[in-house]
């Protein structure tokens, strides 16, 4: 059952190397480990953010992650996909005051991310900045009297 | 500090005296509902309810177990709770520090470990839908809900959506040849004074954690102490955990939970192609 399993994983994580291949950040690496959601975040760089400007190609509002997909254009002026999780769904919205349709396909957006140590596309979300200006806050969250994003 | 915690360990005697002034509120006219739920009962020790009907056990639900006559609990925790971070966010969960670990737990946490340092992870089980398990459902970000019953307190954790059952009806753990070997065992609840005991065992050892990095095996005896505030707003529970294969001696650790008057908690189901599409679970079990 072990291998069995872990060979899906494998073929998920060879799927998603095919995908990512074309887009590089600069990753320094930092250990660092977090609890904010119900996995690791070794594979997270949580020292150094970085800004990601892209449209928002797909937003789903659910646990135990959120997550959306942004259309980032790439080195080579190609629109690739750059995939980003961040908190569930219900700490999103209890905490952070965020809607199921707070992101809409089309949104353009800057997201600040806790890069992939990799270096692959892909991120952590911290926070969103909409065309409007409007933030929307997704980490770190406190334990205690969390912000609550203004309308 | 809450002010109820010695509770949990009165000793006979207090227990004693606690019994006469509940025997004198009685004998001087006082009616139950006049008086708090502190004073109007006994700490409870009270001989186990008779749980076998026709040789089979009696479920917790079955009407006949449900409506025997018994002690009424001395504390209700129906309620929903969030984890209190204490520490930093990243260790607050955790059982801090470690025990002496064995060297097959040791090189197991010192892999692990080796594996974050260069961004991946190892044998990680939330990211790749594995279960939790007992202890580490109790410790997570999400809330959980406590729905205390005549013969159960039902443990809802958000995390994965998963559910405890311990028993307070008075039936023992099953013997050896009847364990099913699960993530989160087999639980039994007494009262002692203000608190309710939980005793659970009948682990499996596959993949299966008491703290980030360390296994818990078969032998894995989680017991679990836990009492509610005066105000009734901390729940804590007190850990006291033991597996001979991972570590030496008793593991303590205390965790509390916050009550919360808002909040429900919501289905929180991992999908593991839903996972395996997140950029974390890339570096997930990579040799």
């Amino acid at each position: 059952m072990e291998n069995e399993h872990r060979m899906r994983v494998e073929s998920g994580y060879r799927r998603r190397t095919r995908l990512f291949t074309g887009l590089t950040a600069a990753v320094l690496l930092n250990c660092g480990a977090a609890a904010w959601a119900h996995h690791s975040f070794a594979m997270f760089d949580l020292q150094k953010p970085v800004e990601v400007k892209g449209t928002v190609k797909e937003f789903r509002f659910v646990n135990p992650h959120s997550w959306l997909i942004l259309s980032v254009t790439g080195k080579a002026g190609k629109a690739v996909d750059f995939p980003i999780e961040t908190n569930g769904a219900f700490y999103l919205a209890k905490r952070q005051g965020w809607k199921r349709d707070s992101l809409k396909p089309g949104d353009v957006i800057v997201a600040r991310i806790h890069p992939m140590r990799d270096g692959a596309p892909g991120g952590d979300l911290i926070k969103v900045t909409l065309s409007s200006g409007r933030e929307l806050i997704a980490r770190p969250v406190p334990a205690v009297a969390p912000p609550v994003n203004k309308k | 500090m809450m002010s109820n915690l010695s509770s949990g360990t009165k000793k006979p005697s207090t227990r004693t005296a606690a019994s006469m002034i509940a025997a004198l509120l009685v004998l001087s006219g006082c009616s139950s509902q006049d008086q708090p739920a502190r004073t109007q009962t006994a700490p409870a020790q009270t001989a186990p309810a008779q749980t076998i009907e026709d040789g089979q056990i009696l479920g917790a639900l079955a009407k006949s177990n449900l409506s025997k006559p018994r002690a009424p609990a001395p504390v209700d925790f129906t309620g929903t709770y969030n984890f209190k971070v204490e520490g930093t966010d990243a260790n607050g969960h955790e059982f801090l520090p470690h025990p002496k670990l064995t060297p097959k737990a040791q090189a197991f946490l010192d892999k692990k470990t080796a594996y974050r340092a260069r961004g991946f992870e190892y044998l990680e089980n939330a990211g790749s839908c594995w279960p939790y398990g007992v202890p580490q459902i109790m410790t997570r970000y999400w809330p959980v809900q406590f729905i205390q019953l005549p013969t159960m307190v039902v443990v809802l954790s958000m995390v994965t959506s998963n559910v405890r059952r311990i028993y307070t009806d008075g039936r023992q753990h099953p013997p050896d040849e009847d364990r099913r070997l699960t993530y989160n065992g087999h639980s039994i609840g007494h009262w002692e004074g203000q608190t309710l005991v939980v005793d659970t065992v009948g682990f499996t050892d596959v993949r299966h954690y008491v703290s980030d990095g360390v296994p818990g095996g078969e032998k894995l005896h989680v017991v679990e102490r836990i009492s509610l505030s005066e105000d009734k707003n901390t729940l804590q529970i007190e850990f006291t955990i033991t597996d001979p294969d991972h570590w030496v001696g008793e593991w303590k650790n205390t965790k509390r939970y916050t009550r919360e008057e808002y909040m429900d908690i919501e289905e929180h189901i991992c999908i593991y192609e839903e996972e395996a599409a997140l950029p974390a679970f890339k570096n997930n079990l990579r040799e």
